[in-house]
């Protein structure tokens, strides 16, 4: 696999660790899952963002993913100490930039493809799969958002689970995309390794 | 009560709506990338099949430019330097033949005069490598030519046939079909143990064919498909790079033919 599919790899199961052992300690300790989702929002960020920087060939691109990663992570520091305290408050400044580049970064990995277009089936390119995972993921993200805020506001309590299911779902489809995007990867470096 | 029930159905109904538009968005812009990417890679592919296409046609031209310089080399070589001394030998043939006593004298005629014959079939062999030559001449004479130094030599029975009024295609491309009329001709000698070989000139408006069919031994194409530097292979590729097709059609123990196909009036060169 080429080093950005392994990162991606590498975050999976960093983040089902993070949700299956971090979420009942943080909560045992802290009453809530602040800080589990600082790390997780940071943490996805990081992974996130350096795969793109290897799927980019252009250099400015890269120079604009590295200042992105950069600028975040220097407010991140900030907003977990000021703002949005890492025990008490969900990181919700810096999960609403970081989705804003997830989707700009999409975009331009779009945009890339088309100008370098590889004889080989979409379907079987895992740089799509991600990259439409990594959209559908980022461009929901905002729908849940305005959702939950409606909804906490207007205080209907089927509404707010509505879309806690619905962003499960997306979850797991976002999950899905991404392990088709890795495994298309392996097959693909088995086939011309093997 | 009712009231805030249907307040309720109405947000519900609200964020159905909008998740609903947000996913028909997403799954549409997905679908015309896909398409997009789909344009994108055949015009890709063309671009590519088309620079290929050109790279093989330059690579094909330079290699026939390289093999005519050799062989104009060849040609004036034996033109002026070995027919040359040829020509001294059988003089002094000539010299020796009137001083010496009549046993040995009709000797030197038959070496004179062999000697003679082998100026004449240089002289012939040197044309046919000749590229001015050929121009000068034209497809049809060069061929006949041709036809006639192989007949002479006795190796195959060589007939010469056209259809329709010749007209020229131009000195490149003419020179291109004798050179595989050559190729074919040689081969035919080489492999094919044939007592016949006929070839047909067609002349029509739309239509230039010239085709070369021998009773040998013959063989499976298919085997010689993977053989790039095969002779026919060649054949294949000059013919393309007129602008015309070649087909090659045998099968064992009944013979070969060679058939070129161009349109005259595309005018191909090169």
């Amino acid at each position: 696999m080429t080093m950005p599919f392994k990162l991606l790899a590498i975050w999976l199961v960093i983040d089902f660790l993070l949700d299956s052992c971090g979420n009942p300690l943080c909560i045992a300790i802290f009453k809530n899952n602040a800080l589990l989702s600082h790390t997780e929002t940071i943490g996805e960020f990081l992974f996130f963002a350096s795969t793109y920087y290897y799927l980019f060939k252009e250099i400015w691109i890269k120079k604009l993913v590295m200042g992105c990663i950069i600028t975040l992570s220097v407010f991140f520091v900030i907003n977990g100490f000021t703002l949005q305290p890492f025990t008490k408050a969900f990181p919700t400044y810096v999960i609403m930039p970081a989705e804003i580049m997830y989707v700009v970064f999409a975009v331009l990995l779009f945009k890339q493809m088309l100008q370098y277009p590889m004889q080989v089936n979409i379907t079987k390119q895992s740089i799509f799969w991600f990259n439409t995972g990594i959209l559908f993921f980022s461009t929901t993200m905002f729908l849940v958002f305005s959702l939950m805020n409606y909804y906490s506001k207007h205080s209907t309590l089927e509404g707010m689970t509505l879309v806690l299911y619905f962003w499960h779902s997306i979850d797991i489809i976002f999950t899905i995309l991404i392990c088709v995007a890795i495994l298309n990867e392996n097959k693909y470096a088995v086939e011309n390794n093997g | 009560m009712d009231r805030h029930i249907n307040i309720k159905d109405d947000n519900i109904n609200l964020a159905v709506i909008v998740t609903g538009l947000t996913f028909a968005f997403l799954v549409f812009s997905v679908v015309y990338f896909v398409v997009l990417y789909r344009n994108r890679q055949l015009k890709n592919k063309k671009e590519q099949d088309e620079l290929h296409a050109n790279y093989r046609q330059e690579l094909l031209k330079t290699q026939l430019e390289v093999q005519e310089q050799t062989l104009n080399y060849i040609s004036s070589e034996i033109h002026d330097n070995i027919t040359q001394v040829l020509s001294f030998v059988k003089l002094t043939l000539g010299n020796i033949a009137s001083g010496v006593e009549d046993e040995k004298k009709s000797k030197v005629i038959e070496t004179r005069e062999l000697v003679a014959q082998t100026i004449t079939d240089l002289r012939d062999l040197s044309k046919s490598l000749s590229f001015e030559y050929i121009s000068s001449q034209g497809l049809i004479r060069t061929i006949e030519k041709e036809v006639e130094r192989v007949n002479k030599s006795g190796l195959i029975h060589v007939s010469l046939e056209q259809d329709g009024s010749s007209y020229p295609l131009g000195e490149q491309r003419e020179l291109v079909l004798f050179r595989i009329f050559q190729e074919s001709l040689n081969n035919t000698l080489k492999h094919a143990a044939a007592h016949h070989l006929k070839i047909m000139l067609r002349y029509h408006t739309d239509l230039f064919m010239l085709m070369l069919d021998d009773d040998g031994s013959g063989f499976f194409v298919e085997k010689l498909g993977n053989k790039t530097g095969s002779g026919l292979r060649n054949i294949e590729n000059r013919a393309t790079l007129i602008g015309g097709t070649a087909t090659i059609d045998s099968s064992p123990g009944k013979g070969c033919s060679v058939k070129v196909v161009l349109d005259p009036l595309r005018q191909q060169l090169f």
